[in-house]
């Protein structure tokens, strides 16, 4: 708690977190030009208002980063800039906020509101602040989300002398975005859960959040990747079952528009033993199978491929949590495998380890160009 | 006269041919009547200060924010909100409790903006690292248990009814519990928590009872004693609020992602 006190009648509350991170490649970089291991620092506020009986709240939450190597990667990003307002089964957000759907863990195919800040991580979970006004109805048959998203941000991506990119780099600059005659996104998702169901289907419709990457060159001459972004009308559904130890998990998604259709799932479960080893530790089996109907050339990779993961978890008073998986090809010679561990150091800061290892990578998998990028992170959150 | 002895003889054969019976009769009734004591406040909030210590008596705090409205003919809708240890705050846990069903749970990941489902069957598994486990933190809905009236006992110079219950759900961790509860306000003073091996494993004693509402008594803390690990939990109340209008919207899905 950086503060906590109430200053004309609004209650604050904050949080600052301050991240140095040391990233190790474990091979010489795949062209020259891109960098080796080195430093990075992220510094993230947060900070919230409540007023009127907790009905009234804003929120602002700045990120920042500096990056030893890669200047794509040193950016900032307001995350939230909100104001959400509490009514009689209705709430509203109006501002710059971020709107998580999905169930899966090994990607979050239905997840579209947010850009993704790619060059953060390689496994897309980190996102940019998106202009919205949000509208949510409570009713007895489910919960109703209708969105209208403003200003469209494109992705972000490793520079030229950053790692875990495309053998030819992303030129941003270049990039060409399709918008709707009113420069706004529309989306709506319903949701209910019911007993061990926990159902949503949703509908998005305006700009492509994945960008089609098209081969070109720069007016130099320079051989460069093109982002295009097109309009599109993506339909997702999300199921999840909780049955004791075992959660069944699908995601499922129809894309129409960007000049193909498409369809694309992950499906699969997770099972958790509870006080193994005679202690309070749990251990977790993750299993789930990603499909999409573009095969390799799906923009994720993830045409046909297995996900399977084992999560242990100590329940200690660290909090210590570890995760080993791999991302099996199983219709090309291209696997991957994580490594995300994290345990409380003293009261206030958190310490994590965080790997991808990339094997066997045949020329025709899309993995292919990040065969030189395994990588090691450590680093700490120190929070006030 | 003759006919009087008759019966009283009956009686008592039939006290003793059912004693069994009426001892569980007798656990089941007083934990019905705790229940009903403890009941009918319709809403509250509290903030918990919680201290870990450990074998060594290092000490380790979290803080949080405790939210629980009843339900009519279910268990309680309780909100969890995490302030302290920081790097897990705003993490909020949902929980739907049920009499007999397992219980509904979420969790909500601020990072992520996530909220996710997840298994209610860690019953026996520690809370937030503490001695206390989820099963102990829950809604204690009389339907979880069945009973045995023990004994009669003093503890703090209280009268209690000593009374043992046994858990339903299998997946408990206990085999039995010994609850003290004082014969005149049927609060819990004291709990003996037996492992699934029948060895007494814990102790929790409640103190500081506060009267809320001229109705509703509420220790201001409680203490987990392991004896097994060595190591102890105390939970110290503060900010009682008792009927503060607590809708279903404010205990659903939707709401943790406001995260207070």
């Amino acid at each position: 708690m950086l503060f906590s006190r109430p200053i004309a009648g609004i209650e604050w509350d904050g949080l600052l977190s301050v991240s140095p991170q040391y990233r190790w490649f474990l091979e010489a970089p795949l062209d020259s030009d891109q960098s080796g291991s080195h430093p990075s620092l992220v510094v993230r506020a947060e900070i919230q208002g409540e007023w009127n009986n907790d009905a009234d709240m804003v929120h602002f939450i700045p990120f920042w980063r500096l990056d030893g190597a890669d200047e794509n990667r040193t950016h900032g990003d307001i995350r939230t800039a909100s104001w959400t307002h509490i009514g009689e089964g209705w709430e509203t957000v109006v501002g710059i906020s971020k709107v998580f759907w999905g169930v899966t863990e090994s990607q979050h195919l239905v997840d579209i509101v947010n850009q993704t800040d790619l060059v953060e991580n390689p496994d897309a979970e980190e996102k940019l602040g998106q202009p919205m006004l949000n509208l949510t109805l409570f009713r007895s048959w489910g919960t109703l989300d209708l969105l209208l998203l403003g200003k469209f941000r494109e992705r972000t991506f490793p520079g030229r002398e950053g790692r875990l990119r495309p053998a030819i780099p992303v030129e941003e600059r270049l990039s060409v975005v399709d918008r709707h005659a009113l420069n706004a996104d529309f989306a709506m998702r319903w949701s209910q859960h019911i007993g061990d169901w926990d159902l949503a289907m949703s509908h998005f419709s305006g700009t492509s959040r994945e960008p089609n990457l098209v081969a070109t060159e720069t007016s130099s001459g320079d051989p460069v990747l093109q982002p295009i972004y097109p309009l599109i009308n993506q339909s997702g559904l999300e199921l999840q079952v909780t049955k004791a130890e075992w959660l069944w998990k699908l995601e499922a998604i129809h894309r129409h528009g960007g000049g193909q259709d498409h369809t694309a799932s992950v499906f699969g479960f997770e099972y958790t033993r509870f006080g193994v080893f005679d202690s309070a530790s749990d251990l977790g089996l993750i299993a789930e199978y990603n499909y999409d109907n573009r095969g390799e050339d799906s923009a994720t990779g993830l045409g046909d491929d297995l996900f399977l993961a084992v999560r242990w978890r100590a329940n200690d008073v660290a909090d210590t949590q570890l995760l080993v998986g791999s991302m099996l090809g199983l219709d090309s010679d291209g696997d991957f495998f994580i490594l995300e561990g994290s345990g409380r150091v003293g009261d206030n800061s958190r310490l994590s380890v965080d790997g991808r290892f990339f094997v066997h990578s045949a020329k025709d998998d899309a993995f292919f160009d990040l065969r030189k990028d395994s990588f090691l992170q450590i680093g700490i959150a120190f929070y006030f | 006269m003759k006919a009087q002895i008759w019966v009283l003889g009956l009686a008592l054969a039939l006290i003793a041919g059912s004693a069994q019976a009426t001892r569980e009769e007798e656990g089941r009734r007083i934990a019905l009547e705790m229940d009903r004591v403890e009941s009918g406040y319709g809403d509250y909030r509290a903030s918990v200060e919680m201290t870990l210590r450990d074998r060594k008596g290092r000490e380790s705090r979290r803080y949080m924010r405790f939210l629980t409205k009843e339900t009519h003919g279910d268990g309680d809708k309780s909100i969890v909100v995490f302030k302290q240890p920081r790097d897990i705050k705003g993490v909020t846990a949902l929980t739907y409790s049920h009499k007999t069903d397992p219980d509904d749970q979420w969790l909500y990941l601020p990072k992520l903006r996530r909220v996710k489902r997840i298994s209610s069957a860690n019953q026996s598994g520690p809370f937030v690292g503490s001695e206390f486990a989820y099963e102990d933190i829950g809604s204690q809905e009389p339907e979880k248990y069945t009973y045995r009236y023990l004994d009669q006992g003093v503890h703090e110079d209280n009268p209690c009814h000593l009374i043992e219950r046994f858990p339903v759900n299998p997946d408990s961790g206990y085999s039995k519990q010994v609850v003290w509860v004082e014969v005149e306000r049927m609060i819990p003073w004291r709990i003996d928590y037996y492992d699934r091996k029948g060895e007494l494993l814990k102790t929790l004693k409640n103190s500081g009872y506060q009267l809320y509402q001229q109705r509703f008594w509420r220790p201001d803390r409680k203490e987990m004693v392991n004896y097994q690990a060595g190591k102890s939990t105390l939970i110290e109340y503060s900010d009682y609020a008792f009927s503060t209008n607590l809708s279903d919207q404010d205990l659903s899905v939707s709401a943790l992602k406001r995260s207070r």
